[in-house]
């Protein structure tokens, strides 16, 4: 499912949360990263047709979402999971994940039943089904959303800061959820952690107040810092970051410091950092 | 404990959902697993994940089904059954408002009907905290479906004010003997619209302020000023007005949902 964004602009009243954002994404996982504030939710409700840019165009499968019936055509491919997950507490884990079966339209209700619990089956809440949702956890009320966003079996699935409240054996869970769902049909995922977008992502776009800062692979934003991660026994006050590392070195992102450092592999955090940190430096100067 | 429903097996292999009890049975009996997996050795998976789907689907509620016995549509009969102001504590906030109104207007009979007077601030209320992005709690997740906004704007304030008009016609019964006769549907249905546009446009509470506020100074404005409040209230001429306030706020409010401009996420972002 092609999604295309062209001058996309989206102004509040007194911000610019995106600003003449222009970017095609493909096929695969792609991650949406930025600092908060960037303009990742922003764009994401954007992609769920629940907002309308303010400027530019937006394409979905070669839908246009501000149209009426195309709007409705892509809600009828589209799974998401927003970052602010609002569930029923009353409702059973099996009865929310049904009422939003039913508002996607799935009105055979024996079929619905099934994809419903197919749906959590593969986030492993199927022995949980009959839980209020407010005796569950954090996480488990996230793959509670996560079912909802798979229920319909959807083209496109939208993940608004989806590991959020996950601990790390669960936020590990997820990662291979994703991964597989990526295999079949588009996800698209924001957040700040760039190791769940090192993970899984086939496609990293950085944002930063509101515009794209980057776009590609994770390998080509690792390469963005290639030769500019040094070790370095001491923090160094000129480049651009630096911070100690649990080997009790510091790890420096610049030039090569004047102690006696080391060039190290950059990470996709490495890239990251640094041209966010480059964009930082250039609009304070 | 029932006996093993072997007559059943070959029939449930075919696809009928038998009743919950057998479908208990069933899924604790290794027996009947083993004959039930015989007959069906190519897509067992299937077979008992829909039973396992069918022992935990809950069973419709109260309104659902009586909304579905007036020929709505199941998914529109659940999203009825979820609006915040048709929850227990609404419900029993305005039993409690019309029970005070009609023990009010039993007492002193010459006065205006509170009755009638507080219909429009219950039904203002009710239908300013009903849809919405602050109100809903997973809004996001239902804006993002395929259920058009204009039917869940509808069917939320349709579901309101049907219940608040229950409400007032059986308390106007009971305190007036039913003089009211129905003189209170088009000004609870104009302040309760005007106070959906506002909220709408802005905040929930911001719209059932408004709405509230208008009424009561209307109903101040009659009472000081008018030889006869009712007539100002209830007579021909208003009622032509609320007929005329009520078209314009649905108007109003079809316009907005359809261009997708209102009841968007911006206002909360």
């Amino acid at each position: 499912m092609q999604i295309e964004l062209n001058n996309v602009v989206k102004s509040y009243r007194t911000a610019r949360a995106l600003d003449d954002v222009t970017v095609d994404l493909g096929s695969g996982i792609t991650g949406l990263l930025g600092p908060n504030g960037a303009g990742k939710t922003t764009l994401i409700r954007i992609l769920a047709t629940l907002m309308s840019p303010t400027k530019g165009t937006v394409r979905i499968g070669g839908f246009d979402p501000q149209d009426a019936r195309q709007r409705l055509e892509v809600r009828r491919r589209l799974g998401y999971l927003p970052q602010e997950l609002g569930l029923y507490p009353r409702f059973t884990v099996f009865e929310f994940v049904d009422y939003i079966a039913m508002l996607k339209e799935l009105n055979n209700r024996r079929d619905r039943h099934q994809k419903v619990m197919n749906a959590l089956m593969a986030v492993g809440l199927e022995d949980l089904a009959r839980r209020k949702i407010k005796t569950l956890s954090g996480g488990m009320a996230r793959r509670v959303g996560i079912a909802q966003a798979l229920v319909a079996d959807p083209d496109l699935m939208l993940f608004d800061e989806p590991t959020v409240g996950l601990d790390p054996e669960q936020r590990a869970r997820f990662r291979e959820l994703i991964a597989g769902l990526g295999q079949e049909r588009q996800v698209i995922l924001s957040t700040h952690l760039v190791e769940d977008v090192a993970a899984i992502c086939t496609s990293v776009v950085v944002l930063w107040e509101g515009k794209v800062l980057f776009h590609g692979t994770p390998a080509a934003l690792r390469a963005e810092a290639e030769g500019l991660v040094w070790s370095s026994p001491a923090p160094e006050k000129d480049a651009l970051v630096s911070w100690r590392t649990e080997s009790g070195k510091f790890r420096v992102i610049g030039a090569k410091p004047s102690h006696d450092a080391t060039p190290v592999d950059p990470t996709v955090e490495d890239g990251y950092l640094y041209i966010t940190s480059a964009a930082r430096l250039k609009v304070a100067a | 404990m029932i006996e093993h429903p072997r007559e059943l097996l070959p029939l449930i292999a075919e696809g009928m959902i038998p009743d919950a009890e057998i479908r208990g049975h069933i899924e604790d009996c290794d027996t009947c697993r083993a004959a039930l997996d015989a007959l069906l050795p190519l897509d067992l998976g299937y077979v008992w994940t829909s039973l396992q789907a069918e022992l935990e689907a809950p069973a419709p509620t109260f309104l659902e089904r009586a909304l579905g016995l007036l020929g709505v549509d199941p998914a529109l009969a659940r999203f009825a059954s979820v609006t915040p102001t048709l929850r227990a504590a609404w419900i029993l906030a305005s039993l409690g408002v019309f029970a005070m109104a009609m023990v009010l207007t039993l007492t002193d009979k010459t006065a205006l009907s509170p009755v009638l007077i507080v219909a429009p601030v219950v039904a203002a209320a009710l239908v300013a905290f009903s849809y919405g992005p602050t109100v809903e709690p997973a809004y996001e997740i239902v804006a993002a479906t395929p259920l058009s906004p204009i039917t869940a704007l509808l069917v939320r304030l349709t579901g309101v004010l049907a219940v608040n008009s229950v409400f007032v016609g059986v308390a106007d019964l009971f305190s007036n003997g039913g003089q009211g006769a129905l003189v209170w549907f088009l000004p609870m249905t104009a302040v309760s619209l005007l106070s959906a546009v506002i909220a709408v446009r802005t905040q929930p509470i911001a719209g059932a302020a408004a709405g509230i506020g208008m009424w009561c100074l209307l109903v101040v404005t009659a009472v000081t000023l008018a030889t006869s409040p009712a007539g100002v209230l209830w007579g021909e001429a208003s009622q032509l007005l609320y007929g005329v306030v009520t078209a314009a706020c649905l108007a109003i409010l079809i316009q907005w949902v359809r261009s997708g401009t209102r009841l968007s996420l911006d206002q909360v972002a």
